[in-house]
């Protein structure tokens, strides 16, 4: 098994348009258009928003290869979506397969939910791909401020998202030594049934826990000793600002936010 | 048991940008009952290469052998080969996972499939080994004290009875105490008819104990030799940041100053001895 493989919210290093783009932009746009997503009911407001989504594919300078990688993981759950609505939406029969038919309906169900699933996913991870994740937490942090008076904990939850992302790659690590440790004393991850495959994970979860309990310790007891007191009153080193580039963004966004509710409250897209 | 490694390189993702090599090149022979020491500088590819000796890592290039085994076949069995070698990694006691102590130690003789009466004696006779005496059995391996856990943690690898047996930094992070126990336990191994690869940053510990130490650099075998060979190649060792164990250092300093003392001693008994030889030496001439 190679773990070293595993990479989550990824981050592409880069200098285009969408990389300069102040994180609140980039996350209110994300928000926006995973809205405008699910609007249009016909064609010419699924085409609005798929280009958006490639123009926005393009300005980020990330190979596309990348970015379709990304889709990997939901492919199963895309497929099951797909078949569920081919095969179980009533209307006109297409085609026949034992008792179960195809409908027409079904078919333009499959695809609807086969280009909001892409779009969706692929808006999603041009977020992490063009944002780094200390970007991002700080636009989240300062997004959620508002919410403060209301109880929601915008530092806390900046911060524990920030120390999970940072920590990605270490319990890989650790989880990696761990699971060649026990290979040294005869364990095989490789092969057997799923069972017993899942038991054999104990050997690794339990150490990887404890690991981790400790390694949590150990950053607490750090960061209070470098005087660590929580959000109230502190600073921050960089600034959040917008740029001229927000503006504009902001200004296509609202353009763009007012043709896709206007083709679907005319009922044209 | 003897471990051969012919044209032996290793490369850490290939092809990509983090592209690393790790071991170029290495051949080697660890003949049987032999007690070898490995030191080299932080990433010089100590861990690697030890890795490759019970067929966690496969060669990238070259063949590793383990008893007339290659461990790159597809047919080899590297079960078998890795109950045969044995590897205790660095701070082993964080990959303990038993309720019991006693569960623990006996992971790997039941992955080796053996009965439960044997199973029971070689986790008893690990126990004995490393000395955890019958109260240690039910306890938790969690919340002994770092020498123990590292002693529980030994007894695991142990108990498959390797025939070779191979450490990677046992003593790091234990205070001397512990240092002493582990050092003391593995220095027995041979005797019990185990050869034994020690990879420590340690000059001092590698002098006391090694028939043989390997000095690694940049994935490449930079020396070769016993240790009293070895560490007379002061300059040599500096120059890659390593250095040569006290009792080299002291030797050398008296030497400077004109105390006439031959080479080779490496531990701290050996120097006593030379330094006492000299002293009678020239009491002797003092008095003629």
């Amino acid at each position: 098994m190679n773990l070293q493989a595993v990479t989550i919210g990824q981050y592409f290093p880069g200098d285009s348009y969408l990389h300069r783009l102040d994180p609140r932009t980039k996350l209110i746009a994300v928000l926006l258009l995973s809205v405008a997503i699910f609007l249009p009911r016909y064609f010419p407001g699924y085409l609005l928003v798929a280009l958006f989504t490639m123009i926005a594919v393009a300005l980020s300078r990330v190979p596309v290869k990348f970015i379709l990688r990304g889709l990997k993981p939901i492919m199963i759950f895309m497929a099951i979506t797909v078949l569920f609505n081919a095969f179980l939406t009533p209307g006109e029969p297409l085609f026949q397969i034992g008792r179960w038919a195809i409908t027409r309906e079904g078919l333009v169900l499959s695809a609807v939910a086969a280009v909001r699933l892409v779009l969706l996913v692929v808006s999603a991870s041009l977020l992490t791909l063009t944002t780094s994740p200390i970007l991002l937490t700080d636009g989240l942090e300062r997004l959620l401020r508002p919410l403060a008076p209301l109880g929601v904990p915008a530092h806390e939850l900046a911060l524990m998202m920030t120390i999970a992302l940072r920590f990605i790659p270490t319990l890989v690590e650790e989880a990696d030594r761990i699971m060649r440790a026990q290979e040294a004393r005869g364990a095989d991850f490789r092969s057997g049934s799923l069972i017993n495959r899942a038991k054999g994970l104990i050997p690794v979860m339990v150490p990887l826990f404890v690991a981790a309990f400790r390694r949590a310790d150990e950053l607490a007891t750090a960061m209070e000793a470098r005087g660590y007191r929580g959000g109230t009153g502190r600073t921050k080193m960089k600034q959040l600002a917008f740029s001229g580039a927000d503006y504009r963004a902001w200004a296509i966004l609202v353009l763009f936010t007012v043709a896709v509710v206007g083709l679907r409250v005319t009922g044209r897209g | 048991m003897p471990i051969t490694l012919s044209h032996v390189s290793y490369t850490y993702q290939p092809g990509t940008p983090y592209e690393w090599h790790a071991l170029d090149d290495v051949n080697l022979e660890i003949p049987d009952g032999e007690f070898w020491g490995i030191i080299g500088p932080t990433g010089s590819g100590k861990s690697t290469l030890i890795q490759h000796m019970n067929g966690l890592l496969k060669p990238t290039q070259g063949q590793v052998l383990v008893d007339g085994i290659d461990l790159s076949a597809r047919a080899a069995n590297l079960r078998q080969v890795r109950q045969k070698v044995g590897l205790v990694f660095q701070y082993p006691e964080y990959q303990l996972f038993g309720e019991t102590i006693h569960e623990d130690i006996a992971f790997g003789p039941r992955n080796m499939k053996l009965p439960a009466d044997e199973v029971e004696r070689r986790v008893r006779r690990a126990m004995e080994r490393v000395g955890l005496d019958e109260s240690f059995r039910d306890r938790s391996p969690f919340g002994l004290s770092g020498g123990q856990a590292r002693r529980v943690a030994l007894a695991g690898v142990l108990a498959m009875e390797p025939r070779v047996l191979i450490l990677d930094e046992p003593t790091a992070g234990l205070d001397p105490r512990g240092r002493e126990e582990i050092l003391s336990l593995v220095g027995a191994f041979p005797a019990l008819g185990m050869s034994v690869v020690l990879v420590s940053h340690s000059m001092d510990d590698v002098a006391l104990m090694a028939d043989k130490v390997l000095v690694m650099h940049r994935g490449k075998v930079h020396m070769l030799g016993t240790p009293p060979e070895l560490f007379s190649r002061r300059a040599e060792l500096e120059a890659i940041g390593l250095g040569v164990p006290a009792a080299v250092q002291l030797i050398d300093m008296l030497r400077s100053r004109g105390w006439e003392l031959p080479a080779g001693a490496v531990t701290i008994e050996q120097a006593v001895e030379a330094i006492r030889k000299s002293l009678r030496t020239k009491a002797g001439g003092g008095r003629g």
